[in-house]
């Protein structure tokens, strides 16, 4: 899986520079779209595979599946932020500020404070048990807050954003999508998506590890 | 469940009165801080928001956290099942809530000059408030009534589940403030706190047993 991964993501980052179109109105700059998408899907996704770990050890009480839960949170919260950098980045020099308090741009501040908050509950439970509970009940509540304010609050009325809606740029309503731009982001997209679960199943365990010497402790 | 928090509640008055306390004084923090300068109809919702977010993020805790201390969480467990517990709790931390913000909100205009000129839309936006901040929150309460540092972790935890809810109410309390048109929304603001609000409290419905339970 490494090696499919590595030339895969070789690829994209290869495609994404030399190969597709500069995007319409954004100009060179805009190839960082295919790096700050699909870092926000893949923190979206690894938040949902939280809660569904969070849901499958509720229903088994198996602690292997909080580990897997707190794994798919800190991953994901890994890549949250490197979306909420790349976003930063793609602000400044698009609109001249690195911060803007577009609704999109708080929504994700506030989702990287839900998973602050998610850590943070976690390290302050002593008992394994007590503490895959609780952290499993949380991960589901906040999905829920985390899809919120992705989804919803940005398209809440009085909130004017910044980004594009749909978020595809060279969105031409007579030619369509420019279909090698299509390309290079579902291969990002794709590639991202392998690259998270890669990383899931190493910091799973990592943490299954890390539980096995907190009980022989 | 709900009564008897409240006689306990009456007794000693503990949880209302350091709420309370804790947010007159952000008021008049505030309104010394300003000293009458006029803000819009918009900051007068933030701030006040502010206020109450953060003094429920004092006190609401309490309902489980002193069954934790007094150790009588064993009994409740085996005396009542756990959606009436959580119901019940929900019931006094609204009713908690609504009791400080009928004396903030009144205490806030009268320092800051801001005028309400629609006060029952008010007043229906702050009761609002109250059941959404303690349907989202009461949960949490339970949570980190098993944890270490429980104060700093449930405002930390409290916070970022609330930002939907409070951002919304600010927009709903804005026009009670006489924005006009410039901050309308209002009835649409309300209604999406209701969704929101309704969506964890099925969640937390849902998952409070497994929270409780032993």
């Amino acid at each position: 899986m490494r090696m499919v991964l590595g030339i895969w993501m070789a690829a994209v980052i290869g495609a994404a520079f030399f190969w597709s179109p500069p995007l319409r109105g954004l100009g060179e700059a805009g190839r960082i779209f295919y790096f700050h998408v699909p870092c926000a899907w893949v923190g979206t996704v690894a938040f949902l595979c939280a809660a569904y770990a969070g849901v499958r050890f509720l229903g088994s009480r198996d602690l292997g599946w909080d580990s897997s839960s707190a794994a798919a949170a800190q991953v994901g919260f890994l890549f949250t932020f490197l979306a909420t950098v790349s976003g930063a980045v793609w602000a400044q020099e698009a609109w001249g500020r690195w911060w803007n308090w577009d609704p999109r741009q708080t929504a994700i501040l506030m989702v990287l404070l839900i998973y602050g908050a998610y850590f943070a509950l976690r390290s302050s439970i002593e008992s394994a048990e007590r503490r895959a509970s609780i952290s499993a009940a949380y991960s589901i509540i906040a999905m829920a807050a985390a899809i919120f304010l992705v989804f919803v609050a940005p398209r809440l009325p009085g909130l004017d954003t910044l980004h594009p809606s749909p978020v595809l740029p060279g969105n031409d309503p007579e030619r369509g999508i420019e279909p090698r731009i299509l390309m290079v982001l579902l291969a990002a997209l794709a590639g991202f998506t392998g690259l998270f679960v890669w990383m899931w199943r190493i910091q799973t365990r990592v943490d299954r590890l890390l539980l096995r010497r907190e009980q022989n402790r | 469940m709900f009564r008897k928090d409240l006689r306990a509640e009456l007794r000693t008055r503990y949880a209302v009165s350091s709420i309370l306390l804790f947010a007159l004084a952000s008021v008049a923090l505030v309104s010394f801080a300003l000293r009458g300068e006029a803000l819009t109809p918009r900051q007068h919702a933030a701030l006040v928001w502010v206020v109450v977010f953060f003094a429920a993020a004092t006190g609401l805790a309490r309902a489980f956290v002193q069954e934790a201390d007094a150790g009588t969480e064993l009994l409740l467990r085996q005396a009542a099942p756990p959606e009436a517990v959580w119901l019940g709790k929900l019931a006094f931390n609204a009713a908690l809530l609504a009791a400080v913000e009928a004396v903030v909100f009144p205490v806030y205009s009268g320092l800051m000059y801001a005028a309400v000129e629609r006060p029952w839309e008010l007043g229906a936006v702050a009761a609002l408030g109250a059941v959404a901040i303690s349907g989202c929150t009461t949960i949490l309460g339970a949570m980190v009534a098993r944890a270490r540092s429980r104060a700093s972790v449930f405002a930390l935890t409290a916070l970022p589940i609330l930002l939907p809810a409070l951002l919304l109410l600010v927009q709903a309390s804005a026009p009670a403030f006489g924005a006009g048109g410039a901050a309308g929304g209002g009835r649409e603001a309300a209604m999406a706190v209701v969704s929101y609000t309704g969506i964890l409290m099925v969640l937390s419905w849902l998952l409070f047993p497994a929270v409780w339970e032993e």
